[in-house]
């Protein structure tokens, strides 16, 4: 009830957040100036697409089932629909890169990364890495062109709500992933079966996958030996995970939560030897350098924490300063 | 002004309503029928390593008896040289199209699409292999290599 209490609070209280936010020019400045560093690391992403399909295609005619965004590329052999998709997810994203100013430019780079994903999540398996990129690039377009010119409040005020939407996307999926973990634990603990509360829980999560992708990783062995090493990891993982979407809301936590994400990746690497590098960057400056986060006190994040912060504030009397 | 302050009463509620309208259309029918598997394309949900392991955990595995005609020592498959591309992006991929087989089998049905997107993974097409079932301690078989039990519950041989 507490929780649901504070999402509420956090979500009605939210017109005022970006009202008071956009009333100093410094958050709608410092969102402007982290948009471009976007289109640029797209480009990246855009060129590395294009060079490994040049020199290396991934997948192969047959396994090509296109989905609706991309049904139009079997009017092409295959080979040419590779050339085409990956050609336009270059050039849109190059431009972009270079008039990001301009939302003609930032839509186009929406559309070259639409088809592409939509091309890369023809053959089987979702295509979840690059989706990452999608709805932000999406809510980027929202973002009015007023670089070259002195904001008033209401140009800050529509700044700061799309830049809330390219944040929006990692807050969903990471509440999403962690409430299903809580929901099909609960259904396991009342089971009666190994549950996301065990203490070996993230042992046997290792333990199961590494043979799967028949890799290693570094810490992976030493938490299956040590199950009671990961339990804490695993149960601390899990509350950020469902709190992301509460965190997404309470700009205090920006920065908190951006560290755990970033934290989070590096050791799915060292504990799953899994790695999603692109997302990484994209929560580096979405989440790490949010334009909300206004340089408070270690304290003032910990008090505004979900839970944490209630019992930091009743039971250990951690008060602001 | 009047316009643009009424775009922007809208465009305010557009963050919220987003999230809401995503967990609804992934997340919420995802997690009443979760295990279901398939994700809508653009809806993704995002629900890996949902369910922790058991310690009696059935998998299922697939193993290559006869390849190129030739009697060979049983092999798996992904230490056969038989998949397309054996990389460890693709594994996780093979072994949910092993999975989905080795269920498929074990209800019964022996040629269905289970069998046909394994067999598609397959870059020789001559060859017989036995689908098994095997019942293990996730951290037992990680740490010793042990399984309680392994049996096998079809063979198949493409010609």
């Amino acid at each position: 009830m507490y929780f649901l209490q504070k999402l509420n609070r956090a979500t009605i209280d939210y017109p005022r957040t970006i009202e008071a936010y956009a009333e100093a020019p410094h958050a709608a400045s410092r969102a402007l100036q982290i948009i471009p560093f976007l289109y640029f690391f797209l480009l990246y992403q855009a060129f590395s697409a294009f060079a490994s399909w040049q020199r290396m295609p991934l997948f192969t005619a047959d396994q090509f089932d296109p989905r609706w965004s991309v049904a139009w590329l079997e009017a092409f052999p295959f080979d040419h629909a590779v050339l085409i998709v990956t050609s336009l997810f270059l050039a849109s994203a190059f431009l972009a890169a270079l008039f990001f100013k301009h939302r003609w430019a930032r839509a186009a780079a929406f559309l070259g990364l639409f088809f592409y994903h939509g091309f890369m999540s023809s053959f089987g398996a979702p295509e979840h890495n690059l989706l990452m990129w999608v709805y932000p690039m999406l809510f980027c377009i929202f973002i009015p062109d007023v670089w070259d010119k002195p904001l008033d409040v209401l140009d800050r005020k529509k700044v700061l709500v799309a830049f809330l939407g390219v944040q929006a996307y990692i807050g969903v999926v990471y509440s999403m992933a962690g409430v299903s973990k809580l929901w099909r634990g609960l259904e396991q603990f009342v089971a009666g079966q190994a549950h996301v509360f065990s203490p070996d829980a993230f042992a046997l999560h290792i333990a199961d996958w590494l043979p799967t992708i028949g890799s290693p990783s570094l810490l992976g062995p030493m938490i299956v030996e040590h199950p009671l090493l990961g339990w804490s990891l695993f149960l601390g993982s899990l509350y950020f995970q469902v709190c992301t979407l509460y965190a997404l809301f309470r700009p205090k936590l920006h920065l908190v939560w951006g560290v755990y994400l970033l934290l989070f990746y590096i050791l799915n690497f060292l504990t799953m030897g899994i790695v999603y590098i692109d997302s990484f960057f994209l929560i580096a400056a979405l989440w790490v350098f949010s334009p909300f986060d206004r340089e408070e006190p270690f304290r003032e994040r910990v008090r505004e924490m979900p839970l944490i912060g209630f019992l930091a504030r009743h039971v250990l009397k951690y008060t602001a300063r | 002004m009047v316009r643009s302050s009424a775009a922007y009463r809208i465009r305010i509620w557009a963050v919220p309503l987003f999230c809401a309208a995503y967990f609804s259309v992934a997340g919420v029918p995802a997690l009443v029928h979760l295990g279901s598997g398939e994700e809508k394309y653009l809806f993704y949900h995002f629900f890996v390593f949902t369910e922790v392991p058991s310690r009696e955990q059935v998998g299922y595995a697939v193993y290559v008896t006869v390849a190129g005609g030739k009697k060979i020592t049983p092999t798996a498959i992904a230490d056969a040289g038989v998949l397309r591309a054996d990389d460890w992006h693709n594994r996780p991929e093979y072994q949910r199209r092993t999975n989905a087989l080795g269920r498929e089998v074990a209800a019964g049905n022996l040629a269905g699409v289970a069998r046909e997107a394994f067999e598609d993974m397959l870059t020789v097409r001559s060859l017989t292999y036995e689908v098994r079932e095997v019942r293990y301690d996730p951290i037992a078989r990680y740490l010793t290599g042990e399984v309680h039990s392994e049996k096998n519950i079809a063979t198949f041989t493409i010609e």
